[in-house]
């Protein structure tokens, strides 16, 4: 082999390198730290003589090989990243009350005593306004405020229900699958200070204020819209947890834990709608929100495929921001060192 | 044990049961063991690789550097063993059935 042989496999064998680096790249960062020397050798022994380019079979392999790789880091984040997780969505889960109790309370305003059923839960909704900005402010307090207004708002359901279980009553019994997740996760005061060190008490008491606020406003538009158009009083919980859920959302969507939490959000403010739909059914009264009107059989796969698939959508979601996220870090930071590879093991939870 | 191996793994811990061997020293002997009939990519390699090392099936032999690159080399765990013996075990007895059913029936010699 002469000389310019010689160099043109080289030149060959750097270009197929190269492209063998640029998929790899669009590996998780600790799959790549483990991996991507070993399958860089393995790719080019296996190369033919004088390739340039990667074959397509090798192509989709690797491709496939990425995927997987993805979904175990995506699916299995490692236990800090968990332990972060439930403490961030301990003060979000909170907040999304605050939304709801800015609408109660104008509900309540512009009712006064008209209704007895639409004003009976804004004190539950106030207490759990409260136990938001406990949570970041005195969180050894929000444990017990949370427990009062729990136990306040099911007193308050249990006297709806007693007078019939009209839309009221099965909205309210969604809304305590989310005063129980909230008050199951902020039940832990070392969890609360970890959620707020990780969001920061300005940005909660921040969200707090423009959550309510817009409780209000929602809540303004609504009573308009129902008494100038529709001539009916309904509060649809889609609108409000999903208008809610952005702006917890938005709260935390800078810091590694509060991507992580967003699809366990999503999951609970999509179990709130089923519950209160299924609750509807068993009643079988209020008004059917749902567009599966008779097919009965399928109301408990629905309500349970719900919050899955809100979980599953969200979870690609943030994938793909965490993604860019890393993407934009490795462009200005040198890799980190290993990790296991069968975990997926994440980056710490830097800003 | 009531585990099953897809025809791929089952080729990996093969070519392992041989000994240590790397990435692209399994591919040439899953070849070979295969009668050139499986052309292993190197992404469906290390996909099994990560599940086999994630069920306890093979570990890590040794690490070489050669020609400044890293070069991994695998082994057959003591679980990852049984379990091939098992089901090539299985897999023998099968077709030792149906050989003797096609013999029987006069079309096998």
């Amino acid at each position: 082999m002469n000389r310019d042989e010689t160099a043109d496999l080289d030149t060959n064998r750097a270009s197929l390198r190269q492209s063998y680096q640029r998929i790899l790249r669009l590996y998780p960062r600790s799959y790549r730290a483990h991996r991507e020397a070993e399958i860089l050798d393995v790719l080019e022994e296996s190369a033919g003589p004088g390739q340039q380019r990667p074959r397509l079979g090798e192509l989709v392999a690797l491709a496939g090989l990425g995927l997987r790789a993805w979904s175990r880091r995506t699916m299995s984040p490692d236990r800090g990243l968990s332990r972060n997780t439930l403490s961030v969505l301990a003060i979000m889960l909170p907040l999304l009350t605050v939304f709801q109790a800015g609408a109660s309370l104008h509900l309540a305003y512009v009712m006064r005593l008209a209704s007895w059923q639409m004003n009976i839960l804004t004190p539950g909704w106030l207490l759990w306004a409260i136990t938001a900005l406990l949570t970041t402010v005195v969180p050894a307090a929000a444990r017990w405020t949370g427990l009062v207004a729990t136990t306040c708002f099911a007193a308050c359901i249990f006297l709806l229900l007693k007078d019939g279980a009209d839309s009221s009553a099965t909205m309210a019994l969604g809304y305590l699958v989310l005063q129980l997740c909230a008050f199951a996760l902020i039940w832990d005061t070392g969890r609360l200070r970890r959620g707020r060190d990780l969001i920061g008490r300005r940005r909660v008491l921040v969200a707090a204020t423009a959550l309510g606020l817009a409780g209000v406003a929602y809540s303004a538009a609504t009573h308009y819209y129902v008494h100038h158009i529709t001539g009916s009083l309904t509060m649809h919980v889609l609108p409000i947890l999903g208008g809610a859920g952005i702006l917890a959302g938005l709260v935390a969507l800078t810091k590694p834990a509060g991507r992580a939490a967003l699809p366990l959000l999503g999951a609970i403010a999509a179990a709130v709608y089923s519950f209160k739909d299924l609750a509807g059914s068993l009643a079988n009264s209020g008004p059917r929100t749902r567009p599966f009107g008779s097919l009965q059989a399928l109301d408990i796969p629905v309500a349970l495929a719900l919050p899955v698939a809100a979980f599953v959508l969200l979870r690609l979601v943030t994938a793909v921001v965490n993604f860019r996220v890393a993407g934009d870090r490795n462009a200005v930071e040198p890799r980190s060192t290993g990790s296991d590879v069968a975990t997926g093991a994440s980056v710490p939870d830097s800003p | 044990m009531s585990q099953r191996l897809q025809e791929p793994s089952f080729l990996i811990l093969s070519s392992l049961a041989g000994g240590a061997k790397h990435g692209y020293g399994i591919i040439k002997e899953v070849q070979e063991l295969s009668a050139g009939a499986v052309s292993m990519k190197v992404g469906t390699l290390y996909g099994a690789l990560d599940r086999l090392a994630a069920e306890h099936l093979i570990e890590v032999d040794r690490e070489e550097i050669v020609d400044s690159r890293l070069r991994r080399y695998y082994r057959l765990s003591a679980d990852g063993a049984v379990l091939l013996s098992t089901e090539a075990t299985r897999i023998n007895t099968q077709a030792n059935v149906a050989l003797r059913r096609l013999r029987v029936a006069g079309m096998h010699p």
